[in-house]
């Protein structure tokens, strides 16, 4: 069925026409996935019962003549670190294989709410650390634009689902690039908006002070709606924003003339491959054409980031990461004859290698004789690198760059070696550590055919300017339009 | 590299609650020795008089009414590894 790769707005106003059912449309989508998904891995449970019954519900709805939203009816895949009540939440960790959440994380409600179809849950990075899926406990996604290849991580399960149809949008969840990445590696959009703007209860907790749920979509048209759905403070989350309401759509369809863009020329040098440069100057040409303003700018941070955030983030896990010790849920090792060997079993066999390595550093650098030399050190860069962005966007509204050095990789090539899957998300990181909204579009392929993502950043709680940037894009542009092969057998 | 002893990740396991291996200890050692060596580009940066960031953007605390709502019964013992009586049982924790 070809309707499977149109957007989302699209698909909610056919549906809204009754062209088609919603019914039909999750037939579709499951069908697709017992197609494709033997091969891209991107779930790891269906949640198939609740979504026949939410479709059914609102094919009744609409056949009453209700007035629903536009993305009413839309399937959407839910990153398995986002709780859904009576489904797994396995965060790709043996240590919650069998965890069924008890509750709904809010942005569920607000999906369940706002009438959008929850399809399954997709494969991560365990616990969400890396980038590549390849630290899945399960299974490692591979990319549709080419199976030998990562889609990017940790949420690549939800980008992978997007780009080849087994779902028309997904949720997923950005602590140092973790939407934004995977996104440029499979084509699509993706956004982490600024912190707080998205209620993080019932998202299982990596870094809480980075950690932002965001969406993935075929279009920046989509990212708006679904952003308006799922964004609002919330009195379950007290780090959650409170701002007053925002339409994102008003952001679509504007001029962009007199735009100011600033361009770090370390992001433009020798770390970054060269077909994704080349890329990324003429997505620059083509903002000229629209009449914005491009300017290189010295901006040194972002090597300072990746250090900085490889202190914090592991040292924030490794506190949330202490509930999990055999007790109450998770894994228990059936070896211990004691309390204390309970916990460190249950640990050493439930956690994978790279949770465990990272457990490790966070508690080193938390330690007595170490707090200052790296963790109070680290808290300082990351002051410096917020001063840094409110001097930049003084100047200018949006940031861009490669959303990552190099398009997606080949599954095993960056696995033993810490500092280059690291460095893949040398490009993302910044964002988090200032809590600003970023996002990732396709902008072009590199000689192989991989897409290439453009990096947008604007200053907090500004997501309207880089919704507005990248719809003035999409809207010249069809970068957004092409599939990969394996979608073209389907259409 | 940094100077992360293998005496140093013992302590550091310790701590964690975690029981490794000893194959998968040299493993870790090596890779933390790397990862830590990287971050000593941070010692560059003069950072004397600079405030230490705990949040990526400064909010102030949001403060609600305590008031109790209802709320769902958790079913606990559809996730407790061993439940008994209303209870999670653990191996003794004595002797």
């Amino acid at each position: 069925m070809k309707d499977l790769f149109i957007s989302a707005i699209e698909l909610g106003k056919r549906l809204k026409n009754r062209s088609l059912t919603c019914r039909q449309i999750v037939d579709a989508t499951y069908q697709r996935i017992d197609a494709v998904d033997h091969q891209v891995k991107a779930f790891i449970s269906l949640m198939t019962e609740s979504a026949y019954i939410q479709a059914d519900a609102v094919d009744r709805l609409l056949d009453a003549g209700q007035e629903l939203g536009p993305l009413a009816g839309v399937p959407i895949a839910i990153k398995d670190n986002i709780c859904t009540k009576g489904y797994r939440t396995t965060c790709s960790s043996k240590m919650l294989e069998n965890f069924v959440a008890p509750y709904d994380a809010t942005v569920m409600t607000k999906l369940h709410q706002n009438h959008l179809i929850s399809i399954g849950k997709t494969n991560l990075d365990e616990f969400a650390m890396g980038s590549s899926t390849e630290n899945s406990a399960f299974f490692t996604t591979r990319n549709p634009w080419d199976l030998e290849r990562v889609p990017g991580g940790s949420s690549g399960g939800s980008s992978a689902a997007v780009v080849c149809g087994e779902a028309f949008l997904s949720l997923g969840s950005d602590t140092g690039g973790s939407i934004r990445q995977p996104a440029a590696f499979c084509g699509i959009v993706g956004i982490k908006p600024s912190y707080g703007r998205i209620s993080r209860y019932g998202l299982v907790a990596f870094a809480s002070s980075l950690d932002q749920i965001g969406p993935f979509t075929r279009t920046v048209e989509d990212a708006a709606h679904i952003l308006n759905v799922i964004c609002g403070p919330d009195p379950m989350d007290s780090t959650s924003a409170e701002l007053p309401p925002v339409d994102f759509s008003t952001a679509l369809g504007k001029d962009i003339k007199g735009l100011r863009i600033g361009v770090p020329k370390e992001m433009m040098g020798d770390k970054i491959a060269d077909d994704v440069r080349q890329a990324i100057e003429q997505a620059l040409d083509v903002y000229r054409s629209l009449g914005a303003i491009v300017e290189f700018v010295d901006f040194d941070m972002f090597d300072y980031a990746v250090s900085t955030y490889y202190i914090i983030a592991p040292a924030e896990a490794s506190a949330n990461l202490a509930r999990f010790d055999g007790v109450r849920y998770g894994y228990r090792s059936e070896s211990a004859t004691n309390l204390r060997e309970m916990y460190t079993r249950s640990r050493g066999e439930g956690f994978g290698p790279e949770v465990q390595r990272r457990i490790l550093l966070g508690t080193y650098v938390l330690s007595s004789g170490y707090y200052d030399a790296y963790y109070l050190r680290a808290q300082k860069v990351r002051t410096l690198i917020k001063n840094g962005f409110a001097d930049f966007f003084s100047r200018y509204d949006v940031m861009m760059t490669p959303t990552s050095p190099s398009v997606a990789f080949k599954v095993g090539d960056h696995s033993s070696d810490p500092m280059a899957m690291y460095l893949a998300d040398i490009a993302t990181i910044p964002a988090n550590m200032a809590g600003l909204p970023g996002m990732s579009i396709p902008c072009g392929f590199s000689r192989d055919g991989l897409p290439v993502g453009l990096q947008i950043l604007g200053k907090a709680y500004d997501e309207l300017t880089v919704l507005k940037a990248g719809d003035a894009y999409q809207r010249v542009t069809n970068f957004h339009l092409k599939q990969p092969s394996m979608n073209q057998v389907a259409s | 590299m940094s100077d992360l002893s293998m005496q140093d990740l013992d302590h550091v396991i310790k701590l964690s609650h975690l029981e490794i291996s000893p194959s998968r200890k040299d493993m870790y050692l090596k890779k933390l020795q790397q990862v830590l060596g990287y971050m000593d580009q941070l010692k560059r940066l003069n950072v004397d008089d600079v405030k230490p960031s705990s949040h990526a953007i400064n909010q102030s605390t949001r403060l609600r009414e305590d008031v109790v709502v209802p709320q769902p019964d958790l079913p606990l013992e559809l996730n407790a590894p061993q439940w008994e009586a209303h209870s999670f049982r653990v191996p003794k924790i004595l002797g």
